[in-house]
C-alpha cells in the first residue's frame, strides 16, 4: 500500500500572496467527438470570485473536474497555489475544496458523522477537529441537526451540508459546481451568504452556475463558457460594455417561435435572437424601434405575444451577443 | 494505510446499520442451514440419523415378525430409536404427545393375508410436523411391502410345494431387513465426508453467503460513485490505491465477522462441530479471501449496481453448486463432480475444514495454501479492473 501524502498546511503553502491561487493555462479536454473544453485559461486570485457562467453542457464541469484533480486535461496545465494539479497529484489536493454539483454525502451518516470523517480524510488535526467540526455545522446552519441522519434533511440541508464539506478542510481554493441547482431559496441564499463570507475571508472562490442573478451577486469577475471555450471574461461591467449601449428585449409568447427567429434577425436593430423557454430574446441596439416589427413577426410566425420586456444590459445580454444564444436555452 | 483504515471504518459503519448485511451475513445463513441439515443430516449433530418412531405388532405371526426383524435392525444401525406398543392406540397417542414422530401399525391378521395372498395393510402413523421422520417411515414400509411382495410368492409357490416351514420365513426376513439399506443414502450424500452433515451444510452455507458480505463494499464502489461521494474521495489528498485498500479491508473484515459468528452460532444453536478453532479461522480466514478476491471481479466488470449485484449472485450461485454448497457431493476422489469442486473455492474450503477437523491444521494447508492463491489471483485482476472504474 502506498504511503498516504500529509496534507498541506494551506497558509505556509502560498510563495506570494498576491500571486494566483488557481492558474489553468490553455486546458483542452475531448471526450470521444465531443470536445468538451478547449484551450481554457483563467486565474483566480485570494479573495476573489470568479464565476463560470454557461449553459448546462457548456463545459463547465469538466473544467471543474481537471482543475480538482478528477481528470487529467488532455493539453494545458492547472496549478493551485504554484503546484501542478493532476488525477496523480496529492499534496495540492488539500488546498482545494470542491463541492460537488450532487450531493456527495453518506445519507446514514449523520452530519457530524460525514464532516468528522472528510476531516480525518483531509487529515485535520485531531484536537481541533471536534471545534472545526462544530463550526462549519454554525456556518452551514445546521447545528441543530447535527446528529440526525442526513436521509431526514431536506434537499436544501443536504446542499448546505454537501457545501460544508467542501470548506471543512479550510481550502484556499473552493471549488462550487452549481451549488444552488434544485435549492429552495432560503437554502439558496444560505448558500450565497456562506460563500460571500469565505470570499470575504481571503479564501478564492470559483463558482459555476447558469443563474445570472448569483453570477451577478457573487463574483468580482466571470468567464462567459458556452461550447468548452471561454468566450469572454471580465468584470460585470466590463462585460456588458461588450455589448455597447444594446438592450435585451424578451418577448412572452406561446406558439411556434422558432420559425420567428429568422425573421427576427433580420430586423434592423437586432444584433442577436434566440429563443428561451415560454419566448424569444433580443439583443437589440434601440429596443423601442424595434418592439413593433418584433412583435409582427412573432404574431406572423402563428404565435400569440403575452407581453414584452425591455432591459437593459446585463449578462443575459453579453451572453446572447457572445454566443447567439439565450443562457437558459 | 491511515486513509484506508478511515474508509473501511465508515463503510463498516453504514453497511452494519443496513438490515441487509444482517441477513447475509448471519440470519440467512443460520436459517438455512438448519433447514438443510434438518433435511440432508436429520437435524442431528453427530452425523447419525435417528428417527424416534414406534412398532406395534398386532399380529404376532410370521411376517410381522420378520418385520419387526428389520426395524430392529436398523435400530441397531442407529438409524432409528424405537419404542415398542401393545396397541396402535397407544401408539397414536405417542405421535400425538411428539414422543416419537412416527410409528408403524402391524394388524393382527397381517401374516395370514399376506400368506393367502390377499391384501394385507401395514399402517404408518405419523406426525404431521415430523414429515421427514414420517417420510422414512412410510420409505421403510413401503420397501419391506415390496420385499415381501416377492416374497409373498415365493412363500405360496413353498406352500403349493409344502415347503413354506419356518426357514423360508427365516430367509425371508433376513432378505427384507437387507433392504432398508437403501434409505440410508440420505445421510450417506453427506457421509464421506470428515465434517459431520450438519457442519458440512452450515459451512458450505457460511460460505455462499460470504459471497454477499464480501462483496457488498465492492458493490459500495459503484453505490459511491452513483451518489458522487466517490468524486469527493478521488479529490481528497490520499492515494486513489486507498479507497480499493479500503474497500477491500472492510470485505475481508465482513466475511471473517461473519463467518467467525456463524461458527459460533451454527455450533450452540445447530451443534455443528468445526472442530479446533484456531483451523477453522485459518480456513474461514482464507476462504473469505478467496471469495473477496472472485467477488471484486464480478463487481469490477459491472457497469451498475443492479449489474454487479445480478453478476456476483450469478457468481455465488454457480460456484456454490459446483462446490458442493447445496447438493453434497460424495464419491469419488476422481469423479467429475469433485473434479469441479475443486475447480471452487468452495470446494476447497470444506476441503480445508475436513482436514483442519480430522487431522489438524497442518493437514488443511494446502487448501489454504489453494484458497489464498484464488484469493490472490483474483484480487488482483479484480482490483486491476476496479482501478480503471475509478477514472472517471
Amino acid at each position: 500500500m502506498e504511503p498516504d501524502v500529509p496534507a498541506v498546511s494551506a497558509p505556509d503553502a502560498v510563495p506570494d500572496a498576491d500571486a494566483p491561487v488557481l492558474r489553468v493555462e490553455g486546458i483542452s479536454k475531448r471526450f470521444g467527438s465531443l470536445q468538451a473544453v478547449r484551450d481554457v485559461s483563467l486565474r483566480v486570485a485570494p479573495g476573489e470570485t470568479y464565476g463560470l457562467l454557461g449553459p448546462n453542457g457548456a463545459g463547465k464541469s469538466t473544467s471543474i473536474s481537471i482543475i480538482s484533480g478528477l481528470i487529467d486535461a488532455d493539453t494545458g496545465t492547472v496549478e493551485v497555489l504554484g503546484q501542478p494539479v493532476s488525477t496523480r497529484t496529492t499534496a495540492v489536493r488539500a488546498s482545494i475544496g470542491l463541492v460537488p454539483q450532487e450531493s456527495a454525502v453518506y445519507p446514514d451518516l449523520t452530519a457530524r458523522e460525514n464532516l468528522r470523517f472528510f476531516a480525518r480524510l483531509y487529515d485535520l488535526d485531531r484536537a481541533a477537529l471536534d471545534h472545526r467540526v462544530d463550526e462549519v455545522l454554525d456556518v452551514v446552519g445546521l447545528a441543530g441537526r447535527a446528529d440526525d441522519r442526513v436521509s431526514t434533511y431536506s434537499g436544501g440541508m443536504t446542499r448546505r451540508l454537501n457545501i460544508g464539506i467542501g470548506l471543512l478542510h479550510r481550502p484556499r481554493l473552493l471549488v462550487l459546481d452549481e451549488p444552488t441547482v434544485g435549492v429552495d431559496p432560503q437554502s439558496r441564499n444560505a448558500i450565497l451568504e456562506a460563500v460571500e463570507r469565505l470570499s470575504g475571508e481571503g479564501t478564492a472562490v470559483l463558482y459555476t452556475t447558469h443563474y445570472m442573478e448569483e453570477a451577478e451577486r457573487l463574483c468580482d469577475r466571470i468567464g462567459i463558457i458556452d461550447e468548452g471555450e471561454l468566450k469572454a471574461e471580465g468584470t460585470r461591467r466590463e462585460l456588458t460594455t461588450r455589448v455597447g449601449e444594446s438592450e435585451r428585449l424578451r418577448i412572452t409568447a406561446s406558439g411556434p417561435l422558432d420559425t420567428a427567429i429568422p425573421g427576427l434577425e433580420a430586423l434592423a436593430g437586432v444584433v442577436a435572437a434566440s429563443p428561451v423557454d415560454g419566448g424569444v430574446d433580443l439583443l437589440v441596439v434601440d429596443a423601442g424601434s424595434v418592439v413593433a416589427a418584433a412583435i409582427e413577426v412573432v404574431t406572423a410566425a402563428g404565435a400569440s405575444v403575452t407581453s414584452v420586456a425591455i432591459e437593459q444590459s446585463d449578462l443575459e445580454a453579453v451572453f446572447l451577443h457572445l454566443t447567439g444564444k439565450a443562457l437558459r436555452d | 494505510m491511515r486513509a484506508a483504515r478511515l474508509i473501511a471504518g465508515k463503510d463498516l459503519r453504514l453497511l452494519l446499520r443496513q438490515r441487509t448485511i444482517w441477513v447475509l451475513g448471519l440470519l440467512a445463513p443460520l436459517g438455512l442451514s438448519a433447514v438443510l441439515s434438518v433435511v440432508f443430516g436429520g437435524g442431528a449433530a453427530d452425523g447419525e440419523v435417528t428417527f424416534a418412531v414406534g412398532l406395534v405388532d398386532e399380529d404376532g405371526g410370521d411376517v410381522s415378525a420378520a418385520f419387526t426383524q428389520v426395524v430392529s435392525d436398523l435400530e441397531e444401525a442407529g438409524l432409528l430409536e424405537v419404542t415398542v406398543y401393545d396397541e396402535g392406540a397407544a401408539a397414536r397417542a405417542a405421535v400425538d404427545d411428539g414422543d416419537i414422530a412416527a410409528a408403524w401399525v402391524v394388524p393382527a391378521g397381517f401374516t395370514d393375508a399376506v400368506r393367502a395372498g390377499e391384501r394385507a395393510r401395514l399402517t404408518v402413523v405419523g406426525d404431521v410436523d415430523a414429515g421427514i421422520a414420517r417420510s422414512v417411515a412410510e420409505a421403510i414400509a413401503s420397501r419391506f411391502a415390496v420385499q415381501v411382495g416377492a416374497g409373498r410368492l415365493a412363500v405360496t409357490a413353498a406352500l403349493d410345494r409344502d415347503l413354506a416351514g419356518p426357514d423360508e420365513l427365516a430367509a425371508l426376513g433376513e432378505e427384507v431387513s437387507r433392504a432398508p439399506a437403501t434409505i440410508r443414502a440420505v445421510p450417506a450424500a453427506v457421509g464421506d465426508r470428515l465434517l459431520d452433515p450438519t457442519t458440512s451444510i452450515v459451512a458450505g452455507i457460511a460460505l455462499f453467503f460470504s459471497f454477499f458480505t464480501a462483496g457488498l463494499p465492492m458493490l459500495s464502489l459503484l453505490e459511491e460513485r452513483s451518489a458522487g461521494t466517490l468524486v469527493r474521495l478521488l479529490v481528497a489528498p490520499i492515494r486513489q490505491g486507498s479507497v480499493l485498500a479500503g474497500k477491500v479491508a472492510t470485505g475481508l473484515v465482513l466475511g471473517v465477522l461473519s463467518l467467525g459468528a456463524l461458527v459460533v452460532a451454527s455450533s450452540v444453536l445447530l451443534g455443528a462441530d468445526w472442530g479446533p478453532l484456531p483451523g477453522a479461522l485459518v480456513v474461514c480466514s482464507a476462504g473469505v479471501i478467496a471469495v473477496a478476491g472472485v467477488m471484486s471481479i464480478a463487481a469490477s466488470l459491472a457497469r451498475s449496481i443492479e449489474q454487479a449485484g445480478n453478476l456476483q449472485s450469478i457468481v455465488a450461485v454457480v460456484l456454490g453448486v459446483l462446490g458442493g454448497t447445496f447438493v453434497p457431493i460424495a464419491g469419488s476422489e476422481s469423479g467429475l463432480l469433485r473434479t469441479l469442486q475443486r475447480c471452487t473455492p468452495n470446494g476447497w474450503f470444506l476441503e480445508g475444514l475436513e482436514q483442519a477437523r480430522a487431522n489438524g491444521l497442518g493437514a488443511a494447508l494446502p487448501a489454504v495454501a489453494v484458497l489464498l492463491g484464488i484469493g490472490l489471483v483474483t484480487g488482483a485482476i479484480g482490483l486491476i479492473l476496479a482501478n480503471r472504474r475509478l477514472r472517471w
